[in-house]
């Protein structure tokens, strides 16, 4: 009935705290059990986080495994995130030009609609979206077979802490990864924006550049800084944690790597909402 | 030829980093290689001037506003404005602002000097234009004008409407006093139809008298030619003696004028009140002198003595 309870707990994990002991011995009605899956879900998923971080000290032993991601979540990412960008960039210039179809406003005020809304909404939450089903998809699938394939027990077994080796390096590509990918989605989208306005006539890119110069506050691109941080963490966590709690077979990868995908997708919406309220 | 990963990263993380920054000073509009210099300039109203925004002489873009401060002291707003090398802006340029805010295109804008003046140094504040234009300072008047036009309009609407109560009114003054016009009016028809032959006489009379006197002129027209004359020659002298008046009471007034503006010996002791300050403070010290020596002659006299004796 629920994932979890099916959950096979490896021996290196059975040394420290259990993590889903209470509820295997516990006689509660299967009720309160769903009722409490979330809280529970929550709990196992800032354990595994805050045991990644805590292994920290043996990172300098996983240090190639850093490199590794960071190529793979970030650089072989740019084309992707890249192609979203402009085409990103591109409508919204279009449909802004659309709207503002009226004498009274002055063309620049699309420049200085379109540069913005990219720097703080568009071009990061369009990359954490590709990012969510490519990089997100790809750790949960990666995790949850190694776990079905009792890798991670083998892991475990040559003495090596798994969550160490998986997960830190994962996350941490994904923080310092995301970013980069963010400057590449906001200067592909821009100028995409810039090139549509030029070749479809709805203004020149001077016109653009004075619009977005008007009205530009460094407080845009330090919002969608902070945002590509949080999605970064946010995906490539969420992976990390539905992966690494694969239970049953094919089936169960195949389960982890779409909660991964949707979770990552829905979380950043929150997060997106979140940073806006506490930072605008 | 491949490359290690670290390199990978540490090459795509650079480029972000760099990418990122030159972004973000494009778009602050701050020029990234072409070195520029500071000016100053004071004004009484930003409205709505932030940092970023253009500069311009002429209408071109030359420079941006990089900060914009209320000076405590002076209780101006003290604008700090970074220009590009190129253009020249000479000494004696002005600068305003210009631009509505509410569309976002507030602006400095320069009008430059003449154009042989040197450049004006690094640092150095812009003056502002003294009067506001004539279009602006109209604007200023116009709602002033329209009130009075309408205060004026309402006005001879009201008088308008009054007279008009006042003829409806039978008993009015109005109505009463042209009741009264146009009876003296027919009186006067009346008596000129009653004395028509009077009349008659009257203009009869009148004729002869006319006639007697065109007589009398010709008979005399040589005495009354010569006191013509006469009269004419004394007219003569009497516009001369008055030209000549005129010119004593023009220079008159120049010397009265003088006497104000405190030119010259006579209006320096009519309008510098420091002669009549140390006349008064000198007869206020000798008054004191002469109380003194009134109390204590002696002490005067001492030094008077030309031998002493003991």
């Amino acid at each position: 009935m629920d994932a979890l309870s099916k959950t096979y707990t490896p021996p290196g994990l059975a040394l420290s705290p259990p993590l889903d002991v209470p509820f295997q011995t516990a006689a509660r009605p299967a009720v309160l059990d769903s009722l409490l899956a979330p809280f529970r879900a929550l709990g196992q998923y800032a354990i595994l986080i805050g045991r990644a971080f805590a292994s920290v000290d043996e990172f300098r032993m996983y240090w190639k495994n850093l490199f590794i991601q960071m190529v793979r979540i970030g650089i072989d990412s740019v084309p992707i995130v890249a192609l979203a960008a402009a085409f990103s960039g591109a409508v919204l210039t279009v449909q802004t030009a659309y709207q503002l179809e009226t004498p009274f406003i002055p063309k620049t005020i699309i420049g200085s609609i379109v540069a913005p809304s990219i720097m703080l909404e568009l071009g990061v939450v369009v990359a954490g979206f590709i990012l969510a089903g490519r990089v997100g998809a790809r750790i949960a699938a990666e995790l949850g077979t190694m776990r079905v394939s009792e890798q991670i027990d083998a892991l475990e077994v040559m003495g090596l802490n798994s969550i160490g080796f998986l997960i830190l390096p994962r996350v941490l590509a994904g923080v310092v990864m995301f970013p980069m990918l963010y400057v590449v989605s906001c200067i592909v989208g821009i100028g995409t924006g810039i090139l549509t306005g030029e070749v479809g006539g709805f203004l020149s890119a001077s016109e653009f550049l004075e619009g977005a110069r008007q009205f530009f506050q460094l407080l845009d691109p330090l919002i969608g800084f902070i945002k590509s941080v949080a999605f970064g963490f946010i995906v490539t966590s969420i992976a990390c944690y539905k992966g690494y709690y694969t239970g049953g077979g094919a089936v169960g990868v195949g389960d982890s790597t779409t909660q991964a995908a949707v979770l990552s997708c829905v979380f950043i919406l929150v997060a997106d909402l979140l940073v806006a309220m506490l930072l605008l | 030829m491949q490359y290690s990963n670290e390199l990978k990263v540490g090459a795509a993380i650079i480029l972000a980093v760099v990418a990122a920054f030159v972004g973000i000073r494009f778009f602050q509009n701050v020029p990234l290689f072409e070195s520029s210099y500071t000016l100053y300039a004071e004004f009484d109203n930003a409205n709505g001037l932030v940092s970023g925004k253009p500069v311009r002489m002429k209408g071109v873009k030359v420079g941006s506003v990089e900060r914009v401060q209320l000076d405590p002291q002076s209780q101006t707003v003290r604008v700090e404005m970074k220009l590009e090398r190129g253009p020249r802006v000479p000494e004696g340029s002005e600068a305003s602002v210009a631009g509505i805010s509410a569309l976002g295109g507030v602006h400095v804008s320069i009008a430059p000097g003449p154009r042989n003046n040197p450049q004006l140094a690094p640092g150095a504040t812009l003056g502002t234009p003294d009067a506001p234009s004539s279009l602006g300072r109209l604007t200023e008047q116009a709602p002033a004008l329209a009130s009075k036009a309408d205060s004026v309009l309402r006005n001879t609407n009201a008088t308008m409407a009054s007279l008009n109560r006042l003829l409806r009114r039978p008993d009015s003054d109005l109505r009463q006093s042209l009741a009264a016009l146009r009876g003296m009016a027919t009186d006067l028809e009346q008596v000129t139809d009653a004395e028509k032959a009077t009349l008659r006489r009257l203009l009869q009379n009148l004729e002869s008298v006319s006639g007697d006197l065109r007589d009398f002129t010709g008979e005399n027209s040589d005495s009354l030619d010569v006191a013509i004359r006469r009269l004419n020659q004394s007219l003569d002298r009497l516009n001369r003696g008055l030209a000549s008046f005129e010119q004593t009471s023009a220079t008159l007034d120049t010397i009265a004028t003088k006497l104000n503006e405190g030119s010259g010996t006579a209006g320096r002791l009519l309008n510098d009140p420091g002669l009549y300050v140390r006349l008064d403070s000198a007869a206020a010290q000798a008054n004191t002198l002469l109380k003194d020596f009134q109390n204590d002659p002696g002490r005067y006299l001492e030094d008077l003595t030309l031998v002493k004796v003991f």
